[in-house]
């Protein structure tokens, strides 16, 4: 469940660098709650500041898979059926009849 | 084991392909781990490499496999201007790098290839030595480990310049590291 409020236009003025926030609630289970809170209090942070820190790097792990993760996967598509010389060529090894080439 | 998020690092093009085709689960699970972190970061060089064989399989294949073939030159394009891919360009320094790395070590350490019914021109394998060493320079230019697949070419350029630093102001160590021991 989200219920969301943009913050006031008053703080996206664009004087601090702080990156700019929107208030919401978010139903979490209890017991990770509590751990939060602990973990927020053992840090001198804000519960907010804690989830934030928290999920910041999972989140930017999970972009960067999509959006790296789609590479290999062209990569392998851009292999698959190939025959053996054509997978030698697209490796750079350019293949002929022997005992053609000039001196 | 060579952990993914020390990255990045600079991948040749047989080690791009051992890591694109591997279903080893260890490698895999590397491969997957790079890309929570990094994008594919290789030279210049490696996308002329994979373009002229990617359009020379094109033009040889046969009329009834052509549109097929023609489908994996798209295919590899996307993966090139996706946003997952960091192309280094080939500048003037590593220019000179490679100028040196030529003059010093001309000819290839390891022989031409062949398959079962056909085989490497000298003067291919010689232009394929080149591209080498234009990626070795590549990464040494950026300061970056160089991914590689064939050991018995990039060990003599890596001793080299080990041997002769004199000749590389400003760069090097090259720093190599074996695509099948990255998750070994």
């Amino acid at each position: 469940m989200l219920k969301t409020k943009p913050r006031s236009a008053k703080r996206s003025a664009g004087r601090s660098s702080r990156p700019r926030t929107r208030r919401t609630t978010l139903t979490l289970p209890e017991d990770l709650l509590k751990k939060v809170e602990r973990l927020a209090v053992q840090r001198h942070q804000t519960v907010s500041a804690a989830i934030a820190t928290l999920i910041e790097t999972p989140l930017r792990q999970l972009e960067m898979q999509d959006r790296n993760g789609h590479v290999w996967d062209h990569l392998q598509k851009s292999m698959e059926g190939l025959t053996e010389e054509e997978q030698m060529l697209i490796d750079g090894i350019i293949l002929g009849e022997p005992g053609t080439e000039s001196e | 084991m060579t952990d993914p998020h020390t990255g990045p690092f600079v991948f040749d093009t047989s080690a791009q392909t051992y890591l694109a085709r591997t279903i080893d689960a260890p490698e895999v699970a590397w491969r997957d781990a790079y890309a929570q972190e990094f994008p594919l970061w290789v030279s210049v060089m490696t996308v002329l490499e994979r373009m002229r064989g990617h359009l020379l399989a094109e033009v040889n294949a046969e009329p009834s496999r052509r549109a097929i073939v023609a489908q994996k030159t798209r295919e590899y394009w996307r993966s090139v201007g996706s946003a997952g891919t960091n192309v280094l360009g080939f500048t003037t320094h590593a220019a000179v790098v490679s100028a040196q790395l030529m003059a010093l070590l001309p000819t290839a350490p390891s022989p031409p290839q062949r398959s079962h019914r056909l085989a490497e021109s000298r003067q291919d394998r010689l232009s394929r030595w080149r591209f080498d060493i234009m990626i070795a320079a590549t990464a040494l230019e950026n300061g970056l480990p160089l991914i590689h697949n064939n050991p018995q070419d990039f060990e003599p350029l890596r001793g080299l310049i080990e041997r002769m630093p004199e000749r590389f102001p400003g760069v090097g160590p090259l720093n190599l590291i074996s695509v099948k021991r990255l998750a070994a």
